[in-house]
């Protein structure tokens, strides 16, 4: 292992474990504040044209700046998600962005494009930089590349369900660990996803740029069409094979893992849905706060509880709800 | 035209080596990298891929070796052994997807050649540079890249060889599991029953993609047999025929029409059609020019979807 010059930040209890972050989802200033009332540590949210959501959803102007505040003034932390990767002519945007952020006093940043990474680490050493869920780290060499662009956090792939492997990435790299909890998960890695602009894309005017840009692609923009969550038939030579939701995968329900993820030292346990209404936000972050600190207080005697299910059950509806009415704008 | 780029071919087994005229190809990629169980996938066999070396070098042509899209931690033992035995062999240069595999491959292999490809996600200037000034050799630009956009992320660094597919189904993404095998839970774990084999469709709403089972690609045939000449002012190195799942008889037909396509600068009607034949679902290359992924854009500007 190379010399690092990140050292993990953690807290420490008296039994021996980390205490990780909460970071749960702020499509709004309301959100963060209905997630920082339930329990959250940290939101994140997103910067205009610039996340992996839809604009009515991002904080654009002195939004974030507001958000960065209120935070701070409440003792909380704020993540910035500027996680597509530019095109060429998104590249200056990016860098005005970064600038502000920084002077906003932005706790973290979450980039997916390598060379923002080396960009932050080069002009703004002061400002931690997360590698997002879109770089789809899914070994430990993969983290290490990262932590050398700058990275201080890796979140590990959602995909990789294969516990022993997050494990495994835990114990040999140098880097604090950001893992998903609940919330909607992709039929496709992180970032390795084309099917939207597949399907659909079109030039047209976008009023934040004053300019005209392609909408529809899912890396570049965040503009995902939602396919895998659709209803498809799959045929051979022979006709119809299957049918139904194939691509769609049940909702992330973690809390039977956080014990794993604590004991290994994850810094980060994120709540994903950006999008989600406030009833979606409170709760799983209720939920999720209750079974951090019950198994932090009394690891021998934690479990799932029964009486948690119904929550579980509503944030599930809610997911459904959401797909069912998906709006990209 | 003809003499400044590279037309390569991607060939997953030694099967399909066995049959393949390599005449019209400057390079193979030997492997497949969606999935490793793939029946005979060069990426699990060291032996297939000195072989292969072998015989592609004795046509003067390269054999570059890619590397699995998403390589877990288990996968690394078979990974690295069979990158270390393809460079005792000659293997003139790996493609990788992911940052892991070519933090490692510059590490233990420092003199090898590498390639990064479009799991890579390189979609602007200053990617491109960074990977460049880390030792990558030849980069894949983003497929979704328009044509313009492509040009402004070739322009920007020199020393650097830049790759764009011109022909067969891309991929759409990489799936957390075989959709293939989830069809039918009952099927045994191992062996794999290789139903990706067999072209599989994922209808939707009236359009579709194949499934190869860990990866969708596109229904259509991507090609840009009639923008060649376009290219070839877009700096790039090379051309790719992307034909993981194709037999020996199809990549022949291609690369020769290819092959002749660039020495006359255009495509003849005839091999047009010979292209869409080849194509039961109809050929694309929406991605290009900023339209939909599954139009198609003609030579003289006409859009079919």
């Amino acid at each position: 292992m190379a010399a690092t010059t990140w050292r993990r930040v953690v807290h420490v209890l008296t039994n021996g474990r980390s205490v990780p972050e909460l970071m749960s989802p702020a499509g709004s200033l309301e959100a963060a504040e209905v997630a920082f009332d339930a329990g959250a540590d940290v939101v994140y949210a997103g910067v205009t044209n610039i996340s992996m959501r839809p604009k009515r959803v991002e904080f654009g102007g002195d939004d974030i700046g507001d958000l960065i505040d209120h935070a701070h003034a409440r003792g909380k932390k704020v993540y910035a998600a500027t996680n597509v990767c530019p095109k060429p002519s998104d590249v200056d945007l990016f860098h005005e962005k970064i600038a502000e952020l920084h002077e906003k006093r932005v706790d973290g940043i979450i980039l997916a494009d390598i060379s923002m990474m080396e960009y932050v680490r080069d002009h703004y050493p002061d400002l931690p930089v997360h590698a997002s869920i879109m770089t789809s780290v899914v070994n430990a060499e993969a983290a290490e590349f990262y932590r050398e662009r700058g990275a201080s956090v890796v979140v590990v792939s959602r995909s990789l369900e294969d516990m022993d492997e997050v494990r495994r990435i835990a114990a040999e790299t140098d880097i604090d660990l950001e893992v998903f909890v609940h919330g909607g998960i992709c039929y496709m890695f992180d970032g390795d996803c084309y099917m939207s602009s597949y399907w659909r894309q079109k030039w047209d005017y976008d009023p934040d740029l004053k300019r005209h840009r392609l909408f529809g692609q899912n890396n570049t923009k965040g503009e995902c069409q939602l396919i895998c969550k659709r209803p498809c038939s799959l045929q051979n030579a022979d006709g119809e094979v299957a049918d139904g939701r194939m691509m769609r995968r049940p909702d992330d329900v973690g809390l039977k893992r956080l014990p794993f993820y604590i004991d290994i030292g994850v810094k980060i346990l994120k709540i994903e849905g950006r999008a989600m209404p406030l009833r979606y936000v409170r709760e799983a972050t209720e939920l999720y706060r209750r079974a951090i600190d019950a198994y932090i207080d009394d690891p021998e005697r934690f479990a799932v509880l029964n009486e948690w299910q119904p929550v579980v059950d509503r944030l599930i509806e809610d997911r459904l709800e959401y797909e069912r009415t998906w709006d990209i704008s | 035209m003809d003499e400044q780029l590279e037309l390569n071919a991607s060939v997953s087994n030694s099967q399909t080596l066995a049959d393949l005229d390599l005449t019209d190809l400057d390079a193979v990629y030997l492997g497949q990298p969606y999935c490793l169980k793939y029946r005979g996938n060069f990426l699990r066999d060291p032996k297939a891929v000195a072989l292969a070396c072998e015989r592609a070098h004795a046509a003067d042509t390269k054999a570059y070796l890619t590397t699995p899209a998403i390589p877990a931690g288990h996968d690394w033992p078979l990974l690295t052994d069979n990158l270390r035995q393809a460079m005792t062999v000659g293997i003139d240069g790996f493609e990788v997807h992911d940052v892991g595999v070519f933090r490692w491959i510059r590490r233990e292999l420092p003199d090898a050649r590498v390639h990064i490809g479009n799991f890579g996600n390189v979609y602007n200037e200053d990617s491109a540079a960074v990977w460049h000034r880390l030792g990558a050799t030849r980069i894949v630009p983003s497929h979704e890249l328009t044509a313009d956009e492509l040009q402004l992320v070739t322009a920007a660094s020199d020393g650097v060889e830049y790759e764009r597919p011109v022909h067969g189904p891309l991929s759409l993404g990489m799936a957390f599991s075989c959709l293939l095998r989830r069809t039918d839970p009952s099927l045994p774990e191992q062996p794999c029953l290789q139903q990706c084999a067999e072209p599989h469709f994922l209808e939707l709403d009236g359009w579709r993609m194949r499934s190869v089972g860990t990866s969708l690609l596109m229904g259509e045939d991507y090609c840009l047999v009639e923008h060649l000449a376009d290219l070839a002012d877009r700096g790039l190195t090379a051309l790719r025929l992307e034909t993981y799942f194709d037999s020996a008889e199809k990549i022949n037909q291609l690369s020769r029409i290819y092959r002749r396509s660039l020495m006359a600068a255009k495509v003849e009607a005839t091999d047009l059609e010979t292209l869409r034949s080849l194509a039961p679902k109809g050929l694309c290359n929406g991605w290009h020019f900023g339209r939909d992924g599954r139009d198609y854009v003609a030579a003289g500007g006409s859009c079919v979807n």
